[in-house]
Formats: C-alpha cells, structure tokens, sequence
C-alpha cells in the first residue's frame, strides 16, 4: 500500500513544439451519448488532438453530457472521448477510436456527437459438484484470436470467485465470449515427496456451461451494456495424474536450480501449463494433469548459457514415473541474411525471428550483423516457423537450414546437427496495381487489400501483403516474390483472421488470382468484401 | 531384506493393535475452532518437521471433517489442513508452527484433530459524494505490522468493486483492519505524448477513501474482526478532494527516447492511491490527481545501453506544482571483492545485492561474486544502499570497507561520486545458543518466539521453543545481544527498537565469543497488556 504509484513508459516520437497561427479562432459544443440508450453521458475526458502540431484541448462533458470549447484555433483533429464503463469505437471493432473534425476560422460548430458504446458485465457462480461455493477460481472471458493461423482461444478479462463462489467480470467490451472457470493450481510448498489418496483427482478448467474442450465451449454473446448474470458453472472433480521424475545435466548430477514446465500441446487456449517446483536432488512431481500430449521442458540458465531439456509425455490413464530429463546446451542457431544479386548498402539490420509452433511464446530472435550473418543464442530444440521482416524492395526468397531447403518456413530443431540457417532476400519481386469497388460500384475509399499466397506458399506468412486502398479506390503492393496469389479487398476485418485458411476460402469466389512473375507488374480489379459478410463467416468459424 | 522383517515384528511386538507388515495410519478429524463442527473438504497436510526430510501427505476430509492417511513412515510431523474460509490454528506465537505429532513405528493415531479458525468477512458498497456506487474501484484491508523493524500499513486483502459499486473481502484472519477504496489509475491515464491546452481543470475527484469517509489515514475507523464474523453494511463514502497536479520538464530526443516516470508518497502512509495519472511527452510531464502531500520523482532514462537517473523531491500543498526540473545523473559503477574468513561450504555461490529500504524503479542490483570473490556491479542508481551478502548458512558478514574506509552501518552511499574499492569480508566464526524458557508461572513456555538483538547493530536472530520450551539459535555473530522470548509478539515486531525498548527488563543479556557455544534461561514476555493501554 506504501507505494502505489504511477509508472509509464513511452517511447517519444520526434516531438514538436506547437505552433500558433495568427488566426481567429473558432469554438466546438460536444454532445456525448450512450449509444445505445441515448442517454448523455457526464465526466467524459473529450480531446481534440491536431495530429500536425501534438497539442490539443481536453474538456470534461457535464451533466447534460456537453462541453463547450472555446478558442479553439483553426485545423484538423481527431476527437477522442474516454469514460470509464464505456468504449469510444467510432470505425467500429478493428476501427478507429477517434473522429475527425475540422475547424475553420470563427466557426461555430454545435452538438458535435460523440457515442460511446457501453461495456457489459457478466457475473455467475462457481460452484462443486455439491452445490458447495468454490472461493478463488479463476473466471477468464476469452476471446477467439488468430495468431499464426491458428484458432486460439485468448483470455482477455479475468475475475475471481469470493467465498461464495461468486465472480463478476466488468469492463466487457461488446463481442462473443467463452467463459472458462479454473482452480489456480495450489502449488504445495513443499520441497520434500508429497503422497496423496489415489486415485487423485482435480478440477478440471471448464468452460461454460461444462465443456473440457474448447472446440466444445458455446460461445456467450455479450450485447453492448449487457448485464448477464447466469454464468453459473458446476465444477466436476475428474481423476488425473502425476509426473515425476528427475532434471540432471549432461553429466548426470542433478540440476537443482533448473526450472520445469509442462504444457499441452497444441492447446487452443493461450494457458494450461503447469510449472513445478524441483527439488534440491533434481526431482520434480508435476500433479493434477489431465489426460492428453504435453511437452517437457527444463530449463537451467548457467553462467549466461541456457541448458534445456525437451520431451514428449503422452498420459493416457496411469502417472508417469521416472522421466529423465538431461539437460544439454541449448542450441546455437547461426546463419546469413543475404541479397541476391549486387551487394547494396544496407543501414538497417534485419531482426531474425524463430517463432515456436508447440505453443505460444518463448520466440528466439536476434538482429543480424551488418554483413548479414546472425546468431540465435539459448534456442530450445523445438519446431519453429522462420520469420524476418525484409528489407524494402526485397522479399524472402530462399531459406535453408544446413543442406535442406525449407518451403515453408518451418524448420525442426529437435533432431540435432541441422546445419546453419541460411536465408536469402530476393530482389526481382513482382508489383500489383489494382482498384477496388464498392457494392454500389464506386471506388472504395479504406478498404483492406491482403495479398495471400497460395499452393505450397500458403502457409508462408512473410509473404503475406496487405495495404490500404487510397481515395480513388486505388492500391499499389509490391515486393511480391514470384508465385501465384488471391488478392482480397476488405471493408472492416480482424487483420489476424486473415491469415487463417478456413476463413479465408469461403471468399475466394470475390478475391482476384493473380500470377506474380520475377519483376513483373500485374494489375486487378476488385470487389470489396462486406463487414456483414465477414462477420456472418467469422461466426461460422469453430 | 531378512534383517529388515526382523526388525520390522520386533517393532510390531508392543503394539498389537496394527496387522503386521503395515505401516502406521494417521487418521482424525478437522473441526472448527470456534463451534466444533467438522470442516469438510478440507486438505490435510502432514509435513515432516525437518525441512526438506522424509514424506509429505495429503488427504482431503470428508462430510464428518475426517481424514484417514495410510502407509505413514514414523517421524514427526507437523499437521495442517487447508480450506478457504478458514486457517490452521496454532497455539503459540504468532508465526509457530502447529503442534507436531509423532507417529511411532507400527503404532496408528488415530485421533488427530486439526482446530481450523473460521475467516472473517466484510463485505459492503461503494459510494461516490453524490451516493451513486463506485463500481471497479479496489477496494484494500489493511492491517499494522512491521516491515524491516518499522511499523506500517500493509495490505492483507484486496478486491474490486462489481458493477453495483459492492465488494466483499474474505478469508481475513481475525484482527484489527482498515479499509480504503480507490480508483484505479488506468482510467485516468492519457498516454498520448499531446500538450492539452485543457480549459476545463477538473479540481477534484474521487480521492482514495478510508472507511468510512476519509482521506486521513489518522481519521479511518478501525473494523475489528472476531473469528468467523461476517461484517455486512461496511458502506464507504468516497470524498472528493481537491487534487493537483505537478508538471515539469524533462529532455528527451533521439539519444534518449524512452523514459520512465514515478512518483511515491515520502511517507508510506500518505496515498496518492491508485488514481495518480501521468502524461507526457517528449519535453514536459504531468502527475495528476495528487493529493497534498510530500512526493518524489523518481526518473529513469535510457541514454543508449546506458541508463541515468534522476530523483527531485516536490510539495504538493494548495496548488499545481510547475516547473519541476529534472536532473539525470549517470549510474554508478562499483566494484569489490568478498573476502572470507575461515570455510564456507564449498560451492555455494556468494550473491551480493545492494538494497533501498523501498521499492523503486531503480531497481536492487544484484550479482553473483567470481570464484576469486571479486564482483562488479554497473550502471547503479545513485542512491543510498543497505549492503547484502549471501545468505550463507554459518557465515555473516563482518565488515564492509570502502577503500581504507571501515563502513559501520552497512550503508553504500553512492549519493557522492564514484567510490573505491568494495571489501565485504564474511566470517564464519559464528556460534550458538542453547536455552529454555519459561511463563512466569513457571511452566515451560510452548512455541514462543526467542530473538537476539545485537547492540552494535540491527543484526537479529530469531528461533522458536519447542514443546518442553527449548530452543536452538545458530548462526550467531560473535558480539554482545540482548534476548528476549515473546509469547504474542507481532510478527516482525521486535526487529523494531522502539517496539522492544519497554521490554528490555525482561530481557537477558548475552556476550557470545567466535565459534560460541552459549545457554540461557528465560521469562516469556506477554505483549497483550502493554497493548490494551
């Protein structure tokens, strides 16, 4: 309590010093609603921000909901509106949070409207298979997202259950929800054996109304300013079973200090790992888990060089005993970023990333030399998927890992000597033009262009392109390595559901194909892609 | 394998109750402390009393509050049980543990009860000077203790208030709480790097509130919570308050582009609650929603891999506070070199660690010594640190030199400049003391807790009787203490002078000499009626 406080850390864009032009300035009266009730809404922070000079005002709406700035000087901002309880989403969900407004010299500008749309709550019960209330459970809103092109099930709120079980999430912003409740793992501080009843038995996290699995979880529908109150969940105690065994390094003594964790994989929710505390002679006893393939992974950093262990565990309905993990230096990934072709000057270096395919998180990344070479340090032996943002005017033409090429930008790292990690930037990409239409026929202003490609690039994600349409529903996308494409044009969309397949193939039939040469130029006419459409896909989506 | 069963029914012979060839059960029941009745679904846990030695076992209760756990290796254990709403109780003082049990070979207990002390609750609503509800403000209970020998609030629950402005706080052990609701901060957080030529100025809001309607700590109410009581109505009425702001400049450009910016309260019971915002931009900040009060600015900016640091003390009495100037200072770099006098067991790593009495953002540098003892820690805030070696088993550390310089309060103060050379010798001459203690009735004195005060220095050591009121103390620095054994003494409230000063009476003085082996006899202290004064 002795010390809440205020921290913040920001990164300063090259800031300027406002400027005052000599000109009369005008005043702007804001109206602030509830969107959906109509109702105004008091104590919002209102800014204008001119996005040219960083400055702005500020304004506090009184009971009627109004503020009135006065002198305000002449331009172009963008209004924002902020209140607790409420969201100011003027473009929409995946839009804009601003509006923009222009005032002219002694301009009167009157009942400018600002609606904020009202956040939900949701509450409930947790409670055991006897009725009794369960004091402390996790309750996560989750939320699907998209992250490498895959499903997963992202918690965005979290509330705990009091001692009557009770839980009440508030803040929810309007959308589609998966509750999930859980019973935090009580890690018994216990450093020495701990033997329990069997068979064991544990609450399983469960989502509601009763689901295990998330493909099976019903989704909850949360209205703007909703008030649900019937997310009850009975929990079900289930057996489950125990990991034990022993860390040791390369010469077999025990590692002591190493730290170990067990997920499963290829899990569909962005949690469900269990950590355990290893014992001073390098045991572990993991308890509590489900039926299901997890990874183990040990970790001991030793004088800066990390050493790891990894193996599969497959738990069908007895423990697992005896597992030895022996640690061995984690990898070294070395390797080159190369252009093709005459050598330019390049000022920037390159970030090298290795994203993990088994789970979320733990990236390797590094930043290339200025000759190109790299390498990735403390690398767990593991699938990855290869990702770098080239350079401007190039694009990832080749990767190979020792003497293999490697199509799809995966490469597996848990079969040892796999060679160095060679990656090679092309500079004959192709160019795409194209203009996008409106479902009236007009040009569309804003829209989203993604570029996908197809056949066997399909699942590399650098080659993805995206780009905005500009006022003449024009686009212009370039750097494009040689291959076939669909080309989408999207009026409003989650930008990660697009590089998910199943998503994406229903709308091929309005996409344009287009085949990219080396150096070639291709133009495409399009039709735009409906938010309503989109959404009636994305419903449709597991 | 023949010796063994040998044994095994010579053990049996006297206890004929258990068929031979199994091993002891342990079974009994938890109930609750105050009413009796049985607590079901609670988890038992049967600890080894030696740390780290032997077989843990869990069981949970069931509808009766029993627990039944078979195949027990004999020993002596310590038995707990979990369950929310409820804790352990332990006869003794305050951090004891339970009473151990004793599980002989081939003898089963059969009786075990575990007395589990029900939790209080206090539950109510939040509301704002116009009496509507203050909904997802925090909500803390907060009790007195004693952190590093000094007397603070620290919070011991907290929770959020629902979207009816209600909240509930559980499982609170029975004593004596405070209550205080605040508005979080991020919703009062502007993070657009945008100077506001604001026109409307705000001049209060909701300020962190005590129960039932003040921002004065000195003002709050105290709730006392009994055993198992539920406290419902605990309504709190957030004041509005006139809050201020302080701005000030600040430089950054492109060789410093990230900063980071707190302010902390001087006096830690003092709140700028959770509702302090700040913004800022490339040349000014501002701190907002500050109540009257003595702060600091604590300020770190990244110079490259470089950090410098800035600290500026500010007064907030009646107004906005302008133009506070920030001056960055460069880190420290200190290098040393740990010394040891005598043997350490071999391979432990020797951590050394500079420590600020509070947390900060300038963090606690810390690192590992070499196996030639020398150390280097760089880029240091600087400030005033309290100098820590190990903790090694048998060892302490016995002088801090700075140079030719003999540091006597194991303060660094890098406030100053550069400083010279860091010797940290350890020794390892350290003794021990045995003792009994009794009640001033003359009975052995149960679970107290037993501290040595050295009167050179804050150097303290503490150690509990057992159940026929002995104690062992190792690890003691040679030197002159003064002991005391407390049978209700406050966690962490000896370490406190002033807190120890009217008992010194009762205390017993004691000169250990290097490698020591010393024995004492005592008087248990009672606490409680110096407190009801």
């Amino acid at each position: 309590m002795k010390f809440i406080t205020t921290l913040l850390t920001l990164a300063i864009a090259s800031g300027q010093t406002p400027q005052t032009p000599p000109k009369k300035p005008g005043a702007v009266e804001v109206v602030v609603t509830n969107s959906i009730t109509a109702e105004p809404i008091k104590k919002v922070v209102v800014v204008l921000q001119n996005g040219n000079t960083q400055s702005g005002y500020a304004g506090l709406t009184d009971l009627a909901g109004h503020f009135k700035f006065q002198n305000v000087q002449p331009g172009s901002y963008l209004v924002s509106a902020t209140r607790d309880g409420f969201i100011f989403q003027p473009g929409g969900a995946f839009g804009h949070n601003f509006k923009p407004l222009k005032v002219d010299e002694e301009q009167r500008i009157k009942n400018f409207s600002l609606k904020l749309i009202p956040l939900a709550a949701v509450s409930g019960r947790v409670v055991d298979e006897d009725g009794d209330p369960i004091a402390g459970a996790n309750v996560h809103a989750m939320q699907n997202t998209y992250a490498q092109g895959r499903r997963l099930l992202n918690p965005v709120d979290l509330a705990n259950t009091n001692d009557l079980g009770e839980f009440q999430l508030i803040n929810l912003q309007p959308g589609r929800y998966y509750f999930q409740a859980s019973i935090p793992s009580r890690a018994l501080n216990s450093p020495v054996r701990i033997r329990s009843p069997r068979p064991e038995e544990t609450y399983p996290a469960t989502f509601y109304p009763g689901a295990l699995d998330a493909a099976q979880a019903t989704a909850t529908e949360v209205a703007p300013g909703a008030d649900i109150t019937s997310i009850d969940f009975r929990l079900r105690k289930m057996r489950s079973y125990r990991v034990r065994g022993k860390i040791v390094d390369a010469q077999g003594q025990a590692a002591a200090s190493a730290s170990l964790r067990i997920q499963m994989r290829g899990a569909a929710v962005n949690s469900g790992r269990a950590s355990s505390m290893v014992r001073p002679d390098g045991s572990f006893d993991v308890r509590g888990l489900l039926p299901g393939s997890y990874v183990a992974i040990a970790q001991w950093m030793q004088a800066g060089k990390m050493n790891v262990a990894r193996q599969s565990i497959s738990i069908s309905d007895q423990d697992v005993n005896g597992l030895l993990l022996t640690l061995a230096p984690a990898l070294e990934i070395s390797g080159s970023v190369q252009v093709e072709g005459p050598q330019s000057d390049n000022q920037h270096r390159l970030t090298v990333m290795l994203e993990p395919l088994e789970w979320m998180g733990q990236s390797a990344d590094t930043m290339a030399e200025s000759d190109g070479t790299f390498v990735l340090h403390n690398v767990i032996p593991a699938l990855f998927e290869v990702d770098i943002y080239p350079f401007p005017g190039t694009y990832l033409k080749t990767i190979r890992l020792g003497d293999q090429e490697v199509t799809d930008a995966r490469i597996d790292l848990t079969q040892p000597a796999g060679g160095s990690l060679k990656l090679v930037l092309g500079v004959d990409g192709g160019k795409l033009d194209g203009v996008v239409q409106d479902l009236n026929g007009d040009p569309a202003a804003g829209a989203l262009i993604t570029v996908a490609p197809r056949d066997e690039l399909e699942n590399r994600r650098d080659l993805f392109k995206q780009s905005m349409t500009g006022d003449k529903g024009d686009f212009h996308v370039q750097d494009l390595a040689p291959g076939d494409y669909k080309v989408f044009a999207w009026q409003r969309v989650d930008p990660n559901l697009l590089e998910v397949t199943e998503f994406r193939k229903p709308f091929e039939s309005k996409a344009a194909s287009v085949g990219i040469v080396a150096n070639g130029h291709e133009s495409v006419q399009l039709k735009i892609i409906s938010a309503a459409d989109v959404e009636k896909e994305k419903s449709k989506l597991p | 394998m023949k010796i063994l069963g040998l044994l095994f029914l010579v053990a049996l012979a006297g206890f004929a109750q258990q068929p031979p060839g199994t091993a002891p059960r342990v079974e009994g029941r938890a109930i609750n402390s105050l009413s009796g009745d049985p607590v079901k679904k609670a988890t038992v846990l049967l600890q080894p009393r030696q740390a780290g030695r032997g077989t843990a076992y869990t069981a949970d209760t069931d509808s009766d509050g029993r627990f039944v756990i078979e195949d027990v290796e004999p020993g002596v254990y310590t038995p707990t049980a979990e369950r929310s709403g409820f804790m352990t109780q332990v006869q003794g003082a305050p951090g004891a543990r339970p009473e151990p049990i004793t599980v002989e070979p081939g003898q089963d207990l059969t009786a075990v009860t575990i007395r589990l002390v029900p939790l209080g609750v206090i539950a109510g609503r939040l509301l704002d000077e116009d009496g509507d509800p203050v909904r997802g403000a925090g909500v803390e209970a907060m009790v007195n203790g004693y952190v590093q020998g000094r007397k603070q609030l620290r919070v011991a629950s907290q929770t959020q208030s629902n979207n009816h402005g209600d909240f509930r706080l559980y499982n609170l052990p029975p004593g004596t709480y405070y209550l205080r609701a605040a508005i979080r901060a991020d919703r009062f957080q502007f993070i657009s790097p945008l100077t506001v030529f604001s026109e409307s100025k705000p001049h209060g809001g909701d300020a962190p509130t005590y129960y039932p309607s003040t921002t004065e700590p000195a003002g709050a109410t105290q709730i006392v919570i009994a055993a198992g009581a539920q406290l419902k109505g605990i309504d709190i009425q957030m004041r509005r308050a006139k809050l201020y702001a302080v701005r000030g400049r600040q430089i950054l450009d492109q060789a410093h582009r990230h900063v980071s910016l707190q302010i902390v309260p001087v006096d830690s019971e003092q709140s700028v609650g959770f509702s302090s915002g700040v913004r800022i931009s490339s040349e000014t900040f501002e701190f907002q929603n500050l109540l009257p009060g003595s702060y600091v600015i604590m300020a770190v900016r990244m110079d490259g891999e470089k950090r410098s640091f800035a600290r500026e003390s500010v007064q907030v009495v009646n107004g906005d506070v302008e133009g506070v100037n920030l001056a960055f200072a460069p880190g420290a770099d200190v290098a040393g070199v740990v010394r040891i006098e005598g043997a350490l067991p071999s391979g432990s790593p020797i951590a050394v660690s500079l420590q600020l009495e509070t947390p900060s953002p300038f963090g606690q540098p810390n690192t590992t010594a070499k196996p030639d003892g020398s150390f280097e820690l760089h880029d240091v805030a600087p400030e005033i640190y309290r100098v820590n070696v190990g903790p090694i088993q048998g060892s302490y550390l016995k002088s801090i030199r700075l140079g030719d310089r003999e540091v006597n309060d194991e303060r660094l103060d890098l406030t100053r400049g550069p400083v010279p050379q860091l010797v940290l010798t350890l020794a390892t001459d350290v003794g021990q003391i045995e003792g009994k203690v009794q009640t001033a009735g003359g009975d052995p004195a149960v679970r107290v807790r037993v501290t040595c005060h050295s009167l050179r220095s804050d150097l303290s050591r503490s150690a509990f009787t057992d159940e026929k009121g002995s104690f062992r103390m190792t690890n003691v620095p040679p030197g002159e203490y003064k002991i005391f054994a407390w049978e209700d003494v406050p966690m962490g409230a000896p370490q406190d002078p002033e807190f120890r000063k009217p008992f010194e009476k009762q205390s017993v003085p004691l000169n250990m000499p290097p490698n020591g082996h010393e024995t004492v006899e005592l008087t248990s202290i009672s606490v409680k009626p110096l407190e009801m004064r």
